[in-house]
């Protein structure tokens, strides 16, 4: 029997129609004294108003510097299940797939080194294994490794990378994101378990800018699909759109935001040449409009939280690229990123953070990347410009006298 | 392929750096099949799509929602409802959804009563609320100002309807980060929830030099607000730089945050991550401050409902919140939620002046 | 220098920083460049010191590279 607590408050939350995480720790502490004391620490949480947990930066397994994330109560003298309640990252398989089999590894794996408790997923996209002791993180990395599986990224390390579902099930993936995803993480093995950057770098892949898995808002390198084609349309599903009441002028004509749609009553028509790939059209007339070839991807850099600069979205470095087994000019212009993050980022300094100390232009360089104007909004609105000693041979002007 | 877990565990077998198992393992056959090949699909109901691929093939997807805290219990069970319907092939969202992938179309409804029975909630598919993505919170940080799934929890039991049957303008986007290091993903949603901190670290002097090591501590502050204190053999800190985010403590337990009194919730709101119309936005602060009223918040409930009913209200047919307050203008935006507007909204951080109106263009509210 | 060798500065110079300066990976490799060392060797050398479990990967604010003991502290 595991102990017991009265849980009045945390109680209220088993109220109310949405599954509720009280009644899960709950099913977990019937079973482990590890979840039981989580649940009466998380109690007096709750009526404290504060968090009872303690940082701590030093366990791990052997080899490794990440995938797991020590945590260690305060109160360990009350509740000495949770006095070390570590959390294990485990890299998930791109797309998020499972068969019950595997599930039911994972329980059996997490009964028996853990205490119960899981988040599918955490926020970087690993499985997330909650709560478990310093002596049982070697056994259980073996038993993971022995079945497949291997640990996710943590501290200042290339980060798990994760993707949308994308061509398993979605018409709209325009690249292969599972497969990116896979042949990345394989790829970068070293840099994922070995923390040697200044601070985490995160990969997120997407099929099309629908950004199903918020990579321009999440990811240091955002790859996000797109195409170069038109758009290809058959009138005839957009005609049974208009007879089921779908208002075709407001609704797709007026919110294109390339002002390039018009549709006459009977046919759509799209001037791809001011087609700006937002997917609206295509979205919402699903079946009826689709992309066409040439497809690749849309590369960004940059996006990080609010500290120090404040937050960012990413920045486009590579308007089209495309993406095809074994994605070399990809990783190598990876590679390249990270050896100038190295070579001049701080500790704690975001890539982003160092482009922007650094310049852009030093960026695009290291990368062997072109100025073209798809990587701005706009040009600057400043009158201070450099120049550097080989700007002076160039004579760009000489392009359009021709 | 077999899984095994020896009683007796030789740690010397670990490999290591072999990274995930390859995806293909975990594809329902049909998927495999038509993989990269999929024609169109169709949301059936608000929890049931049909995926339909040039061959003719189809795949069902039946999504439910979970709180993302499972037991192994819950998930056993949902590992066997899946083994039952869908050939044991299941999947999750980002959203922590759990998508049940059903290829045999006669098992859907029988899958569908099930879960309903079994108290699942359907829902979450096409213009309507999806789960909330979110952190850890009190259950397992050390940095939470809030607890992150109890938000979830009393947001989501409000807005239920919203999730199961009734639609939005268009998507609706939650999400909860615990404190502003933002593990979640919440600059970017439509509302979403900040735990935050608004008193400096307490600095326990005593303690200080048992604890903590000087030139890490400094180094921890990204505002650089932390300098020795030789006197006290300790530190200070600035209040006018201290952004109150909590990396002191990190990695000195010298310098607690934590204050039950004046730590609470921020909502921001209008961000959106899609590409679609207009190009991805940030979150702007909506309520800068509400109290931590366990267990259920309910200042944080009502703001929302401000928030969202005027949003139902007022939003054209797929405008996000974003595109929504964006044409209506932030002085209407004001007006119509009847939230208040403080000097917290008015931004003094690095870039402040770009929020600053340059235009004499204005809407009367009053 | 031979790879024993450099093993031993390396684990000397973070036994010598304890307490004073915390190294990255990249600290390390730009310490032993000054003095010729390839990086390729020297990323080599940390990792085997890893492997072996002389000196550990820590996490403070940022991710350092620390005495393998300072584990088995605690
Ligand atoms: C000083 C800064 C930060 C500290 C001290 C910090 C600390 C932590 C800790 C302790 C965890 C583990 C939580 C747990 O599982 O118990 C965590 C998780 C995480 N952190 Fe941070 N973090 C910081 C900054 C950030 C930032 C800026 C981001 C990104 C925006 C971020 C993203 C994440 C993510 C995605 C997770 C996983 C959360 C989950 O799975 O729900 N962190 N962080
Ligand atoms: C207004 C000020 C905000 C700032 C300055 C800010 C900052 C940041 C920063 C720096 C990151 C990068 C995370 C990373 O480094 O990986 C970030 C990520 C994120 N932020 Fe914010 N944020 C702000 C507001 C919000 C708000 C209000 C939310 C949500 C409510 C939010 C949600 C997120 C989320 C979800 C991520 C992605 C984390 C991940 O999964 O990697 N941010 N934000
Ligand atoms: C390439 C960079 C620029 C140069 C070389 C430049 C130069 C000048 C000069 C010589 C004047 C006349 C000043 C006077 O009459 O006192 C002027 C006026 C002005 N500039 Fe610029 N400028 C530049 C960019 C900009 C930008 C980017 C802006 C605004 C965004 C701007 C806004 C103005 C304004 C508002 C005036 C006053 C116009 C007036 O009196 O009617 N300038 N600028
Ligand atoms: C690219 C950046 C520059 C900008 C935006 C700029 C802008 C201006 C502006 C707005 C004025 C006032 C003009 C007026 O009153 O009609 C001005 C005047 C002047 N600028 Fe510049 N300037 C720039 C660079 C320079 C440079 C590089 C020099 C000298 C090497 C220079 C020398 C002068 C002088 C001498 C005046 C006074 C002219 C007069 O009184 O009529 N400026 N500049
Ligand atoms: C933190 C932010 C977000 C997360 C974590 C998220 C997550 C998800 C997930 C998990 C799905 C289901 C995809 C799948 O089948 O696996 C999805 C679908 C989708 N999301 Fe998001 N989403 C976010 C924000 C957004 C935003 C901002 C937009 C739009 C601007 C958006 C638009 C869509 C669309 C259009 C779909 C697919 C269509 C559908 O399911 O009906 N999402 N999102
Ligand atoms: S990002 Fe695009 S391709 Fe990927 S799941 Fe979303 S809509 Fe589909
Ligand atoms: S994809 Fe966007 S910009 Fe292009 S035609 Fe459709 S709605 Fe217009
Ligand atoms: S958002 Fe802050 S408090 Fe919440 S899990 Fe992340 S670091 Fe911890
Ligand atoms: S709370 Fe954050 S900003 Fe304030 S002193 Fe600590 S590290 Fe610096």
């Amino acid at each position: 029997m595991t102990k017991k607590y009265d849980t009045p408050l945390l109680d209220e939350l088993e109220k109310g129609p949405f599954p509720s995480f009280v009644t899960e720790i709950k099913k977990a502490a019937a079973k482990s004294a590890m979840a039981a004391d989580e649940l009466g620490q998380l109690e007096k949480s709750f009526r404290d108003k504060v968090t009872y947990w303690k940082h701590g930066g030093i366990v791990g397994v052997r080899g490794y510097g990440g995938g797991v994330i020590g945590r260690y109560s305060q109160l360990a003298d009350k509740f000495p299940g949770v006095a070390h309640f570590h959390t294990v990252r485990v890299n998930q398989t791109s797309g998020l797939f499972y068969t019950s089999e595997t599930m039911k590894f994972f329980c059996d794996l997490w009964d028996k080194y853990g205490s119960g408790l899981t988040n599918f997923h955490g926020s970087t996209g690993d499985i997330i294994l909650l709560g478990t002791v310093t002596e049982n993180l070697e056994p259980l990395a073996t038993v993971l490794s022995m079945n497949g599986f291997d640990l996710g990224g943590s501290g200042s390390a290339m980060r798990t990378p994760s993707c949308c579902v994308g061509p398993a099930r979605c018409e709209w993936s325009m690249i292969d994101t599972l497969d990116i995803t896979y042949d990345l993480t394989q790829e970068f093995q070293d840099e994922l378990h070995r923390p040697q950057f200044p601070y985490k770098f995160k990969i997120k892949t997407v099929g099309c800018p629908v950004d199903c898995n918020a990579s321009i808002a999440r990811a240091d390198l955002s790859i996000i699909g797109t195409w170069k084609g038109p758009i290809a349309i058959d009138q005839d599903k957009v005609k049974d759109y208009a007879k089921k009441g779908m208002n075709i002028q407001e609704e797709i004509v007026n919110m294109c935001p390339g002002k390039c749609i018009t549709w006459d009553g009977n046919t759509l028509n799209i001037n791809n040449a001011d087609c700006l790939h937002c997917m609206h059209c295509i979205t919402k007339l699903a079946g009826a409009l689709k992309p066409t070839p040439p497809f690749g991807a849309v590369i960004l850099i940059g996006a990080k939280a609010p500290f120090v600069i404040g937050a960012t979205l990413s920045w486009v470095i590579v308007p089209f690229m495309e993406l095809k087994p074994p994605y070399q000019e990809l990783k190598d212009m990876i590679r390249n990123m990270w050896d100038w993050w190295n070579e001049y980022g701080k500790n704690r300094e975001r890539i982003g953070e160092l482009i922007i100390r650094r310049g852009m232009r030093e960026f695009l360089e290291v990368c062997g990347l072109e100025p073209t104007p798809e990587l701005v909004r706009e040009p600057r609105n400043d009158p201070f410009w450099f120049w550097k000693e080989e700007d002076f041979e160039k004579k760009p002007w000489e392009e359009f006298l021709k | 392929m077999p899984y095994v877990i020896p009683d007796v565990v030789d740690v010397k077998q670990r490999k290591t750096d072999i990274g995930p198992p390859h995806y293909k393992n975990f594809l329902p056959p049909v998927i495999q099949k038509n993989y990269g090949d999929w024609k169109t699909h169709e949301i059936l109901s608000p929890g049931l799509m049909v995926h339909i691929a040039n061959s003719g093939d189809k795949i069902w997807t039946v999504r439910v929602a979970s709180p993302r805290l499972l037991s192994t219990d819950t998930l056993r069970e949902i590992a066997d409802i899946a083994e039952k319907y869908c050939d044991g092939y299941f999947r999750f969202t980002t959203r922590n959804n759990i998508e049940f992938l059903v290829s045999d179309e006669s098992k859907v409804k029988p899958l569908m009563d099930e879960l309903a029975d079994r108290k699942y909630m359907i829902g979450g598919i096409g213009s309507r609320v999806s789960n909330i993505v979110h952190t850890q919170g009190w259950i397992h940080c050390h940095s939470a100002a809030v607890d992150a799934s109890a938000l979830v929890k009393v947001i989501m039991d409000e807005f239920v309807d919203y999730f199961t049957t009734k639609e939005t303008p268009n998507k609706v986007r939650f999400a909860v980060a615990c404190c502003t290091n933002m593990c979640g993903a919440v600059h970017c949603s439509d509302i979403a929830y900040v735990g935050i901190h608004r008193k400096l670290p307490r600095i326990d002097h005593d303690n200080f030099k048992n604890l903590c090591e000087l030139p890490t501590t400094i180094a921890s502050c990204p505002t650089a607000a932390i300098t020795p204190d030789p006197a006290k053999k300790s530190i200070k800190i600035n209040a006018d730089k201290c952004m109150y985010c909590g990396n002191c403590f990190s990695v000195c337990p010298a310098l607690p945050i934590a204050d039950p009194e004046n730590d609470g919730v921020a909502i921001v709101v209008g961000g959106k991550v899609g590409n679609l119309r207009k190009p991805p936005m940030f979150s702007k602060l909506a309520v800068a401050y509400l109290p931590n009223n366990t267990p259920r918040w309910p200042e944080v409930v009502k703001a929302t409902k401000k928030i969202f009913d005027a949003y139902v209200a007022g939003a054209k047919k797929h405008e996000r919140v974003g595109e929504w307050i964006e044409r209506i203008g932030w002085e209407k935006f004001f007006a119509v939620t009847g939230l208040p507007f403080t000097f917290q909204h008015i931004d003094d951080w690095t870039y402040a002046f770009k929020t600053f109106r340059t235009t004499t263009q204005i809407k009367w509210t009053k | 220098m031979e790879k024993e060798e450099l093993k031993k500065a390396i684990y000397q110079l973070i036994e010598q920083s304890a307490g004073k300066k915390k190294y990255k990976q990249a600290d390390v490799i730009k310490h032993f460049r000054q003095q010729g060392i390839p990086d390729a060797d020297t990323k080599a050398a940390i990792r085997e010191l890893i492997d072996a479990g002389d000196l550990i990967y820590t996490y403070f604010g940022g991710s350092y590279i620390e005495l393998g003991e300072k584990r088995k502290g605690t």
